[in-house]
């Protein structure tokens, strides 16, 4: 066999064909004692969804959706260093995963987490399609994907169905934990409503009252469900829009979309484009004069765009998940910043610490539960207990699945207040969540069944 | 936002955009007329001829040799891609052309997206053209203007080369017939070669004309193919005129469908497009196939 | 040594057998007719020994080299021009432009005077496109455009199919002419009177094969052979 000590004694419930898997992983690299391994095989309880098959060797593999290609790249290729980095923390026991989750030792209940990635290209089926594969071939215990609501969306859907949990990616739309919301998935991540919620009164604040909006949206649940949040909040305070302009994911020039805005006669453009077609219609904006005659906000920033834009957020105003000079605020962000810039070479964007934070909580949801068993899962995280983040105190709602969370309002840099190239914005306050939320049956918000 | 003057404006946006496309069209479908080869690696042309102009750009900060070194590169790609690999296709079946060329065209994205990562790059454009011009009806950027003198003169040089040249003769008749051509003595593969090369470099030319209007990402040519394919769909396969007629056409459908709904700006060119293929199937200037 | 000499030619088309084991030889300045149904392999003959239709067996000698599985081009820069059945006229030139390019890479050319002198209809329509012809007006076109080239041997499909008689007369006349200045034709035909005038010598072919062959005078005397093959 091999020469680990399995202390038969402690582990009762050791297979045969555990230990031929155990040894396996030997193979592959660093397995951890059997003696933790075998403590979820105790539980009594009926097989559900990739449950107990997907744990009943000395690891539990989780399925990765990103986009990697199309115009969400960027973005997604920042969220799966996150999942990475967490995955890299929970199973050697990191100190911060330690901090979020206490009862973590070394992997989640003492299976290895193993991964595999796909790319989504932000497009619904294709993440389906991979996450299926993960589901029945490598019997993932918990699937992830977004930086696009309309892929989260279909993940909702396809984990309700595959009794699968599913944690929630970048995801903007109000609909992810409103009307489309399930019971196996949850969102650690702000959104249209808790943005909109955030950002309104700094806008009405610094622009004033009765001004003319004009909107840039992208044509899919998160692009409509944000604009409306800005619309209504904004309403209460007499703004008015005088055009909202709706293009396809992806589109090649915004051209035509600026000369209507150009001529609207607005004062603000609320860029609701996210990914490169934020990047795309921001520079296009400057080239059609349009930023010389208003100001742009982006209600629900966007991942580098900064980097990418060039100095066009300098002035701006943003609505985030996280930023990473909030570390002076915060201790566990300044502990992430520092080992994702360690191990990136950069500092982390808020795609990153969602996907970080995100899997922490799971993992904590997991040892509390005491089992993979996915209904104990989900009621752990429905106990709404209070837990850290990288944003101070959070907590899930048992209502809808949605973490309440700070969103954190910044403002671009000007050049020469910079203080290091990635210096980019000014953290002008850091909203509480309990305020920005909706009630939980505003958006029509019915988790389905646990089994 | 339906007024006279954003009216005027999206007209001449239009035609901007519409001869944009109407030169990566025309490249398109000349080698589809001569080779009978639809290339789906075109977008791919598009997009390495900005990203080869980028990094001529980065070395050298001209932008006239980053223009010049982004079209010959694309070109030289389009005569290897043409040797090594789209010759042996001819005789294959069109399923198998339309998949090797879709296959390539991953090929490039990915190998770019490797070089550069997904992140966009920047060329700006040359100093005397940046900023905004009046046009008394409308504030336009300058450099998109100076796109339109450009293109308009690349599709002079176009049609300079097809129908006052002996090479645009041969080009023009193999378009109609090429098994003919090759029996009146004239080497019909080296013919589709150089039109390959040319195809490719109309895409790679326009691919650095318009990087400064878009910020370059791997990405960049994928749309533009589908909308290129609707150009030479509405314009008539392996028409050069179709070409140019397809692309102001489609153009103008974009930016004035944009100005009522913008989000039915594709519909409108879809439908636009199966409109043309119920009322005349080979395209608005296109002739019976030679198949 | 004949001019043309081809041995046991099989083509195909796709997986259908076409030709089997086709034999023929045709001798300088002689006009040479294939006769045979519709179907019976005289178009693929023709295509086969220009390199439009590749054979997969059998030997092309052409002025004593081999030519067969060579491309178009280089059989027609050996010498060689077929005048397609469908014509092949490039309907977006102009009528002097189908003749300026098939001269492009012929070694010696006809000047387009002397194109023009033989038919003079396409003088008259020199600047006119190909597709704004009449039929006999194409037909000259592609006679005079496989001349230009000035060919050691032409090979003629159907020239004369689906012409108003007084057009077949001038086509006739021109060929004649052809044939008396020392052309070297084959000639494929359907019009049994017009061959058996222009033509020296017969092959008959039949389901791909070459089923008789005689000089033209001494057919005309076998009506039988004609019954059997040609159905005439």
């Amino acid at each position: 066999m091999s020469t680990r000590d399995f202390r038969p004694g402690s582990a009762p419930n050791v297979s045969r064909r555990t230990l031929l898997q155990a040894g396996a992983g030997l193979i592959g690299g660093s397995v951890l004692p059997a003696s933790i391994a075998s403590r979820a095989f105790a539980e009594d309880h009926p097989a559900i969804g990739t449950y107990p098959a997907g744990t009943s060797g000395s690891s539990a593999f989780i399925g990765i959706s990103v986009p990697r290609t199309g115009t969400y790249a960027v973005q997604g290729e920042d969220e799966l260093k996150g999942y990475q980095l967490a995955i890299e923390h929970i199973n050697s026991g990191h100190e911060l995963i330690k901090k979020i989750s206490p009862k973590t030792s070394k992997g989640v209940l003492g299976k290895e987490l193993k991964f595999g990635v796909a790319d989504s290209a932000a497009k619904p089926n294709e993440a389906v399609q991979a996450q299926q594969r993960f589901i029945s071939e490598n019997k993932a215990v918990m699937i992830t994907g977004g930086t696009s609501s309309a892929v989260a969306v279909a993940l909702n859907k396809l984990a309700q169905r595959e009794k699968v949990i599913f944690v929630c990616g970048i995801s903007g739309s109000n609909d992810t934990t409103g009307k489309d919301c399930v019971r196996y998935g949850f969102r650690q991540n702000f959104f249209g409503q808790t943005a909109a919620a955030a950002i309104a009164p700094v806008l009405i604040k610094q622009f004033g009252k009765n001004k003319k909006a004009a909107y840039l949206t992208p044509d899919y649940t998160y692009g409509h469900t944000v604009t409306k949040s800005m619309q209504d909040r904004l309403a209460e305070a007499g703004w008015t829009t005088v055009t909202n302009q709706v293009s396809p994911l992806g589109a090649p020039d915004y051209s035509s979309y600026l000369l209507n805005v150009a001529n609207s006669g607005a004062d603000v453009l609320i860029n609701v484009n996210w990914g490169h077609d934020a990047v795309l219609s921001t520079q296009q904006a400057k080239q059609f004069g349009v930023l010389d005659k208003m100001k742009l906000v982006v209600p629900y920033q966007v991942p580098f765009i900064a980097r990418e834009t060039g100095g066009l957020m300098q002035g701006v105003y943003a609505a985030t998940d996280y930023w990473w000079t909030i570390e002076d605020k915060y201790p566990l962000a300044k502990m992430f910043n520092e080992a994702f810039e360690k191990k990136y070479g950069y500092k982390p964007e808020w795609g990153a610490e969602n996907a970080y934070v995100s899997f922490a909580h799971w993992a904590r949801m997991v040892e509390e539960a005491g089992s993979f068993y996915p209904p104990d899962v989900i009621k752990a995280y429905e106990k709404g207990e209070t837990l850290p983040s990288l944003v101070g105190d959070v907590h899930y709602r048992p209502e809808d699945h949605q973490c309440v969370r700070p969103v954190v309002i910044v403002r671009g840099k000007m050049e020469k207040e910079m203080k290091n190239k990635e210096d980019y914005y000014e953290v002008i306050e850091i909203v509480p969540g309990d305020g920005l939320m909706q009630k939980p049956d505003a958006f029509g918000c019915h988790l389905g069944d646990y089994t | 936002m339906i007024n006279w003057p954003n009216f005027v404006s999206q007209l001449f946006n239009g035609l901007a955009l519409g001869a944009l496309l109407a030169l990566i069209s025309s490249g398109l479908t000349i080698i589809y007329g001569t080779l009978g080869v639809l290339n789906l690696a075109h977008g791919a042309m598009f997009m390495i001829g900005g990203y080869a102009g980028y990094v001529t750009y980065s070395y050298t900060g001209s932008f006239i040799l980053a223009v010049i070194a982004g079209s010959l590169f694309v070109m030289a790609l389009g005569v290897a891609m043409e040797r090594i690999i789209i010759r042996h296709f001819y005789h294959r079946p069109h399923e198998d052309q339309l998949l090797v060329t879709f296959g390539l065209g991953i090929c490039f994205v990915e190998i770019v997206r490797l070089i550069f990562t997904s992140q966009s790059q920047v060329v700006p454009p040359p100093a005397l053209l940046q900023g905004i011009t009046s046009l008394g009806f409308l504030f336009y950027p300058t450099y998109r203007l100076a796109v339109v003198g450009i293109v308009a003169v690349a599709l002079g040089a176009l049609f300079l080369i097809l129908y006052r040249t002996r090479l645009g003769m041969i080009v023009r008749a193999g378009i109609e017939d090429s098994v003919m051509v090759d029996s009146l003595g004239i080497n019909v593969y080296r013919v589709f070669m150089i039109v390959f090369g040319i195809g490719a470099m109309a895409a790679g030319f326009a691919g650095i004309i318009n990087a400064p209007v878009v910020s370059l990402t791997p990405g960049v040519g994928d749309d533009i193919l589908v909308e290129t394919f609707v150009v030479v769909v509405i314009g008539g396969v392996g028409s050069f005129p179709g070409a140019i007629l397809g692309g102001l056409i489609a153009g103008e459908i974009i930016s004035i469908t944009s100005m009522f709904n913008p989000g039915y700006a594709y519909v409108m060119l879809f439908a636009a497009m199966t409109l043309v293929l119920v009322l005349r199937p080979h395209g608005l200037l296109g002739t019976q196939g030679r198949e | 040594m004949s001019l043309l000499e081809v041995n046991g030619l099989n083509s195909y088309y796709g997986d259908s057998h076409i030709l089997f084991d086709v034999s023929l030889r045709v001798e300088r300045n002689e006009v040479v007719a294939l006769l045979g149904r519709n179907g019976a392999g005289k178009s693929t003959t023709l295509k086969s020994l220009m390199g439009v239709v590749t054979p997969r067996r059998g030997s092309v000698m052409f002025d004593g080299v081999e030519i067969s599985g060579r491309k178009s081009h280089k059989i027609a820069q050996a010498g060689m021009q077929l005048v397609h059945e469908e014509r092949r006229i490039f309907g977006s030139l102009s009528v002097e432009e189908n003749l300026v390019i098939a001269g492009l890479t012929a070694s010696q050319r006809w000047p387009l005077e002397r194109i023009y002198e033989m038919f003079p209809r396409l003088r008259e329509r020199r600047g006119n496109r190909g597709t704004d012809l009449s039929g006999g007006e194409q037909q000259m076109l592609a006679i005079a455009r496989a001349l230009v080239r000035d060919p050691k041997i032409i090979l003629l499909d159907e020239p004369f199919e689906g012409l108003a008689p007084v057009i077949v007369r001038d086509l006739m006349k021109a060929c004649r002419d052809l044939a008396e200045a020392g052309q070297t034709i084959v000639l494929v035909e359907q019009n049994l009177a017009a061959t058996l005038a222009l033509a020296q010598r017969i092959y008959i072919i039949n389901n791909g094969h070459i089923v008789h062959e005689g000089p033209a005078q001494e057919i005309k005397a076998q009506p039988e052979v004609l019954q059997r093959y040609l159905g005439v």
